[in-house]
């Protein structure tokens, strides 16, 4: 059977290849091919959705190379819908830097599109070694765009992103190649088969250099070091990109590593319930002191993540319903946020909250997106976080109610620096605001996200039916079941 | 018996050298402060990492794993193991691909900063 949503991978990979020749001949062009190739594979992920809703995944073998020695491309509900928020999300970034990028555009959609390909890649992959050669993919294509700017800044930013990015794979190619030595397989469901009832140290050693690896690539506590420079460095649709959907995808190798080929053992779950408070706790505590507003975002990221982690680490299905329904939300959260600190730029030239008073209390779209976004992030009712965040408190107080505590603690904390953003930007008290426009190709992206946030805040029930649907995926045994070896 | 002992140790002892080399690259990486060295760093730890799975491919008198004759018998009980030498091509081409574009922000920095001391970098970004 034919997995559809596999071929966003070749449908921005040859985006990548066209923009590239395109621009030989005429360089206005290139936007357009970039968001064919971004509506192309959010249409590929859509048909894909009613292949997999059954709940039985979908399979393929690359070039009839049978399970385990050619590489699986595994669907399922996880997979497929996932695949679809990035392919919406890329297709609004990608919208959204039309008029946002006016120069070198053939670098930056070209580089882009591989990033696309490569979160594609991450998420539909069965293979180990495959897992990290498009985690290569995404990440080389991030180090590049992270210094498209070309500042002072920018270009700090990316060589600390390089080395310790670098790092975080190579940690990761140590742990293949140890379970390449202890099993002989590559292949995530063989594996799995395989590592079924075995220990010893070299299992762990295997299992503590993947996950480090992949912890450093999702930005926990204690890797954490290198995001908040790079995200904000980046141009402001990439940030969205980086933020709302590359570590979001970094957490859902780690989750596919950690529950799915390890099945879970209790020292992974109590890894990432210590990750997961640590980066709430810190995330959140360093974005309210922050004065630069993409910056306190990159700090939020953190932050959330951290709950993401907190959520898979406790363990239940409850918590790990919560803990990807809150993935999907923070992607949309952050694409939303980082989008409007875009138009933020575009207008004022920077994102200093001291700069910035009062300056943009006159436009309705940008202030009610913003503030839909800072209130979701917090997890008030009425938006998409509130669900997502009551799922995780309500999965925490079955475990023990001090994380409860420290989780409700942690989104007041998050509440009290979205407010702060949003009075700052734009409270009319201040200085006389100034008139301030955006072409509608940016203004398209913002309410569109604006809405889907505020429609998944009335209907929750939608999101946890589709997360309970995701979390299926990360049960070990029906994922080994699902692939034919 | 013996001969095979010694073998034994042999093998061992590439595992220590893959090591060795690894813990070299992370010494770079963490302990230098110069970014060329951070990255030749990188590139030495990744080096470990492929002697490492070379030598999980290794057998005892094999052969390259070429399969001339469609004689699957002979090329499974003769040849070495063929997939983690194709890790390793492919690693290898992704590590350039990484020290390529490590090396050329570096050589923009240097332009702008005149140093690639990591610390001084910092302090002269503003």
């Amino acid at each position: 059977m034919i997995l559809y949503s596999f071929f966003a991978i070749p449908s921005f990979m040859a985006t990548a290849f066209v923009i590239v020749l395109v621009s030989l001949k005429k360089d206005e062009y290139v936007p357009y091919v970039a968001i064919t190739g971004a509506a192309m594979a959010l249409f590929f992920s859509l048909l894909s959705v009613p292949q997999v809703l059954s709940g039985h995944p979908v399979t393929m073998q690359m070039e009839e190379w049978i399970a385990p020695f050619g590489i699986t491309i595994f669907g399922d509900c996880l997979s497929v819908f996932l695949s679809a928020v990035v392919a919406m999300i890329g297709l609004l970034t990608i919208v959204f830097s039309y008029s946002y990028i006016r120069e070198r555009r053939t670098k930056y959609y070209a580089l882009l599109s591989l990033l696309f390909a490569g979160l594609f890649g991450v998420i539909h992959t069965g293979d180990l070694f495959n897992l990290f050669v498009f985690v290569e993919l995404m990440s080389i294509a991030s180090y590049g765009l992270v210094a498209f700017n070309r500042d002072n800044h920018a270009l700090e930013a990316s060589i600390k992103y390089l080395i310790i990015g670098s790092l975080g794979t190579t940690f990761f190619l140590i742990g293949v190649a140890f379970i390449y030595g202890l099993t002989g397989s590559l292949n995530m469901a063989d594996v799995a088969g395989r590592l079924a009832g075995m220990s010893g140290p070299a299992l762990t050693t295997a299992f503590a250099f993947m996950l480090s690896g992949l912890a450093i690539k999702a930005g926990l506590v204690p890797f954490h070091t290198w995001l908040p420079d790079a995200h904000p460095a980046a141009p402001s649709p990439v940030s969205a990109v980086l933020s709302g959907l590359m570590i979001g995808v970094s957490v859902y190798a780690l989750m596919r590593v950690g529950y799915v080929v390890f099945s879970a053992p209790a020292l992974f779950l109590n890894m990432l319930l210590v990750l997961g408070s640590a980066s709430m706790l810190v995330g959140g505590v360093a974005a309210l002191r922050q004065s630069n507003l993409k910056r306190m975002l990159a700090y939020s990221s953190v932050s959330q993540m951290g709950y993401i982690a907190f959520a898979l680490g406790l363990g239940t299905a409850l918590g790990v319903t919560g803990g990807i329904f809150h993935l999907v939300n923070q992607s949309v959260i952050k694409g939303l946020l980082f989008l409007c600190s875009g138009v933020i730029i575009y207008n004022a030239g920077t994102c200093d909250f001291d700069r910035l008073s009062g300056m943009f209390s006159s436009s309705r779209l940008l202030s009610f997106s913003f503030l839909a976004g800072v209130l979701a992030l917090a997890g008030v009712p009425l938006s998409s976080g509130f669900a997502s965040k009551w799922l995780i408190y309500a999965a925490s107080y079955e475990v023990n109610p001090f994380l409860t505590l420290l989780a409700v603690m942690v989104s007041a904390i998050t509440l009290a620096y979205g407010i702060k953003a949003y009075s700052m930007i734009f409270s009319r008290s201040s200085r006389k605001s100034e008139r301030i426009s955006f072409p509608l190709s940016m203004k398209i992206p913002l309410a569109i996200l604006a809405v889907i946030i505020l429609l998944m805040g009335i209907f929750p029930w939608t999101g946890i039916w589709m997360s309970e649907l995701m979390a299926a995926g990360l049960d070990s045994a029906s994922y080994i079941e699902g692939v034919p070896v | 018996m013996a001969v095979c002992e010694g073998r034994e140790v042999i093998r061992m002892l590439v595992y220590i050298a893959a090591l060795g080399v690894m813990m070299a690259g992370i010494y770079a990486i963490t302990m230098k402060d110069n970014i060329i060295k951070k990255l030749l760093g990188l590139s030495v730890m990744s080096n470990g990492i492929h002697v490492f799975l070379i030598a999980l491919g290794y057998r005892e008198g094999g052969v390259m794993p070429i399969m001339q004759d469609l004689d699957f018998q002979r090329f499974s009980m003769t040849a070495v193991d063929p997939i983690p030498q194709a890790l390793v091509m492919t690693s290898i081409v992704i590590n350039l691909s990484v020290l390529a574009l490590g090396l050329s922000i570096s050589i923009i920095l240097y332009r702008r900063f005149g140093t690639l001391d990591s610390g001084k970098i910092r302090e002269l970004r503003g």
